[in-house]
């Protein structure tokens, strides 16, 4: 579908300029799925009347996957890098950013081959699969550090993913999203939605609060608490995607109709893609966990500004490109559903998940989390759903988030726990 | 807009045909602006909301009558086939007979037994009573007089309709306002009086809770199986939600001057005080507003013609009678709580912020769900959300009055992980109600709050308390 024709679009689209040809240039997709729109970017032709370039054998879009991504790719250079700063004597801070800026492209590749497996299954599969792995990532490296026994890391990546979903990534969709066109509307029922569950997780992290003296991660009621607490948030994640997938699908599903997009790659080749990535993501990530001790001490930034701004950076580089490259596009309910689709989904799988996890192998993960991260939390959720009330955005209300956030990080910034 | 009423004559014009798309702009007669936003849902105030569902029940009772000495005469009478039936006034068709007028006898029978399950836990009335004298043991008198109070608060809601029909819409409007939270007012009265000063402010709180989380919640879960999605009215919503703010806001005052959790400080018994006659200030200009004022936004029923069943002395002797028993079981109750709380293990707090409400709010949680599952949102949320704007603004500032005039010490100072609590949970609900549509996902959301609110709370320690 190499169509060089404007393809007729919502009244959303006025105006197109001719710059991309590729099968998926109009297709809205389910939130959380991820769009190759690396397909779109990067095999660009330089002129109008180009066809571009259609991988088709195995190794071809393998190669595309791995290195048709520019910049982001190039980071892949870094990994031999990595492993070397790992085994050498070379300092913390090194094995640090070199593990860090290794797995930001291996976040893009995961999320292709998991968009590729989907492509195999219908709908409703293909949407199961991109929610329980579209965020793999914060997965595996709070599982990760979890194991490790760094819980303040652990709390502060998954608080940090949903900071930067929710201020950082949203905030941008509106501001270059608002920058190019003057007002986008978005739909209100998914937002609202999404914006309630927040709020019910936020009442899951106040919940072992008082139970706490200051931060007491080891009270047997905490635990229990915060255990209860995460059954509740997973039943609540099971209805949200019956409620997605299932009831209400309408409302979520694109308005224009065929997706013809078909994997590119059988279906084995992407669950084994999915198993080796996953598998260097997880050997890279355990590095940069082991590594944050001696980064701490030897930089000076604070365990909770490593986990809740800087460790985020990693899952969600490419997410952030994507959403934004997509609400520049006008399509700004997928870019919201990437962004919002992403806290939810942090908020009501990943850590209850944790929690869970840590029940299993006896690490005394809960959700206390320090009384200022939580009151920051739920001012966030109130911002954000102040902004999200009124139906259509601008760029002022995008500079407005993204400030919140930067305005957060000055706060974590300057944060300390004791002993922690 | 008129009414909604509008819909029966073309049905009745089309032989009651199910067909017909009932479109709400035929029957709009404002004119010009129809009321200010366009939506074809009713702005549902709290009381208009009672007073709809005392029709409908009228209706039902109406019907069943009839159906009832139609099928004396040997005739089938169809029973209600669906909400529709609720709808048809007394221009009922002519094969019927017209309508006995019960007598007093039947009527109170009807009010006192007539509710199904409900009207067998009156059952345990005299149990409760020899539990009591016969020293049973808190726990057996507590929950026998726990089941005992439940269809207390439905036959009181039933004198109390009768007796506002035997006025106009305004003294019938500030009756029901005044006695639509009859039974969590005793309680608390009762509790106060016994200085159990936690329970008070726990049953209130969870009076609260429990109407804004678990009964909203229901209502938009089970209407959401049935119909998709459905739509309320923003503007009352909204305007609910921004007076339970101005609730929290009261809550959150004397929070600085208490240590802890401290009941006895002077000047937080003065700022909560104070903040109580504000409460009370805004709640008379409330009801000015939607009785006075602003009546005519609201639905007008001009074409209802009173049906009572009884006559005023009764009905007023009626609800005497039932309040006064009202205040002896819940002294009774309150007095087990107690021995209960140690019998038991349950916490003081958590017996009033889950356990207690659950007497005064069954019956109100049935109906309100019962509604909204026949898409009558506007009315199931008015039943929701103007009670609890009733309980915040009205009888948590009279618990404060009540306690100053008998010199005991009760304040608006929650401890401050309930305060958390009440706010988040505004929050929440105000951002499901942000969008004016809903779906079974916010209802089961509500619901889940509710029950994680009440995890919470079953581990709560307040030292001393």
């Amino acid at each position: 579908m190499s169509d060089l024709q404007p393809i007729a679009t919502s009244s959303r689209q006025p105006a197109r300029r001719l710059v991309s040809v590729g099968p998926e240039d109009d297709v809205e997709r389910a939130p959380g799925e991820r769009m190759s729109f690396f397909h779109v970017d990067y095999t660009e032709p330089e002129t109008i009347g180009d066809l571009s370039y259609e991988p088709t054998t195995v190794s071809q879009v393998l190669r595309e996957i791995v290195l048709g991504k520019g910049p982001i790719s190039w980071c892949l250079a870094c990994a031999p890098f990595a492993l070397l700063s790992f085994y050498s004597q070379i300092g913390a801070t090194w094995v640090f950013w070199l593990n860090f800026i290794t797995m930001i492209p291996l976040a893009s590749i995961l999320g292709d081959f998991t968009e590729e497996l989907a492509l195999h299954t219908n709908d409703t599969i293909g949407g199961l699969i991109n929610a329980s792995f579209g965020n793999a990532v914060e997965v595996v490296v709070a599982i990760n550090a979890l194991l490790a026994g760094e819980i303040r890391v652990v709390q502060g990546s998954l608080l940090g993913s949903i900071f930067s979903n929710l201020l950082l990534v949203l905030g941008s969709c509106f501001f270059f999203g608002g920058l190019r066109h003057q007002e986008q509307s978005f739909n209100a029922t998914a937002a609202s939605a999404n914006m309630g569950l927040l709020a019910l997780s936020s009442i899951a992290l106040v919940l072992p609060t008082p139970f706490a003296e200051y931060y007491e991660l080891h009270d047997e009621q905490v635990l229990m608490v915060s255990r209860l607490a995460a059954v509740f948030l997973l039943c609540m994640y099971a209805q949200l995607l019956v409620f997605q997938l299932h009831t209400h699908t309408n409302i979520f599903q694109n308005e224009e109709g065929e997706d013809e997009q078909s994997a590119r790659v059988s279906m084995t080749v992407a669950v084994f893609g999915l198993l080796v990535t996953t598998l260097l993501v997880a050997l890279f990530s355990n590095f940069l966990v082991d590594s944050i001790d001696g980064f701490t001490e030897a930089s000076g930034i604070s365990r909770t500004f490593v986990g809740i701004v800087l460790i985020p950076i990693v899952g969600n580089a490419v997410e952030h490109i994507t959403a934004v490259t997509v609400a520049m596009k006008n399509k700004m309910d997928l870019a919201m559903g990437i962004a919002l689709g992403s806290s939810t989904q942090i908020s009501l799988l990943v850590v209850p998940l944790t929690v869970i996890v840590g029940w299993v192998v006896g690490v005394d993960m809960t959700l206390n989390f320090p009384h200022f991260e939580i009151a920051l939390y739920i001012l966030s959720i109130f911002t954000v759903s102040i902004v999200l009330s009124n139906p259509t955005c601008n760029w002022l209300e995008g500079s407005l988030l993204i400030t919140t956030y930067v305005m957060l990080a000055v706060g974590f910034w300057y944060e300390k726990i004791e002993n922690y | 807009m008129s009414s909604n009423w509008q819909p029966i004559d073309s049905y009745q014009q089309n032989n009651g045909t199910p067909d017909r798309v009932v479109t709400f702009s035929e029957s709009s007669d404002k004119g010009d602006d129809a009321g200010v936003d366009s939506s074809p849902h009713d702005k549902m105030n709290f009381f208009q909301a009672v007073k709809k569902v005392q029709k409908l029940r009228r209706l039902e009772r109406q019907q069943t009558r009839h159906t009832k000495s139609a099928r004396k005469d040997g005739e089938h009478a169809p029973l209600i086939q669906d909400s529709r039936d609720l709808f048809r006034g007394t221009e009922k068709d002519d094969t019927s007979k017209p309508m006995e007028q019960p007598t007093v006898l039947e009527a109170l029978i009807e009010i006192v037994l007539g509710k199904g399950v409900i009207s067998w836990c009156l059952a345990c009335a005299p149990l409760a009573l020899v539990s009591v004298y016969f020293h049973w043991g808190a726990t057996w008198v507590f929950w026998l007089n726990f089941m005992t109070l439940i269809p207390f608060a439905s036959i009181l809601g039933d004198f109390t309709e009768e007796l506002a029909l035997h006025t106009n819409e305004t003294i019938g409007g500030l009756i029901n306002a005044s006695f639509g939270n009859a039974v969590e007012v005793v309680v608390a009265i009762n509790a106060l009086l016994a200085g159990e000063i936690r329970v008070v402010q726990g049953s209130l709180l969870g009076s609260i809770f429990s109407n804004l989380l678990l009964v909203l919640g229901c209502c938009f879960f089970f209407g959401g199986l049935k119909h998709k999605e459905q739509k309320f009215n923003a503007t009352s919503a909204t305007a609910n939600m921004g007076l339970l703010a101005l609730s929290s806001i009261a809550l959150a005052l004397p929070t600085p001057f208490a240590q802890y959790y401290n009941l006895h400080d002077s000047e937080v018994l003065l700022i909560s005080r104070l903040a109580a006659i504000f409460l009370l200030f805004m709640y008379a200009q409330l009801l000015v507003f939607q009785l006075h004022t602003h009546a005519d936004i609201f639905e007008n029923d001009g074409d209802d013609a009173p049906f009572t069943r009884i006559s005023m002395p009764v009905a007023l002797a009626g609800l005497l009678t039932t309040t006064l028993l009202v205040a002896f079981f819940s002294d009774f109750l309150v007095e087990s709580i107690d021995g209960f709380t140690e019998a038991s293990g349950i916490s003081r707090t958590f017996v009033g912020i889950i356990l207690l409400p659950i007497v005064g709010n069954a019956v109100e949680h049935v109906t309100a769900v019962t509604v909204a599952m026949k898409d009558k949102m506007d009315l199931a949320m008015g039943i929701a959300l103007g009670s609890s704007t009733q309980i915040s603004l009205l009888v948590v500032p009279l618990t404060v009055l009540v306690g100053w005039i008998v010199g005991v010490d009760m304040t608006l100072n929650f401890p401050h992980f309930e305060i958390i609590m009440y706010v988040l949970s505004i929050l929440t609900v105000s951002i499901v109600l942000s969008n004016p549509t809903c779906n079974w996902l916010e209802g089961s959301l509500l619901i889940t709050t509710y029950f994680m609110i009440a995890v919470g709370f079953w581990f709560e320690k307040i030292k001393n308390y």
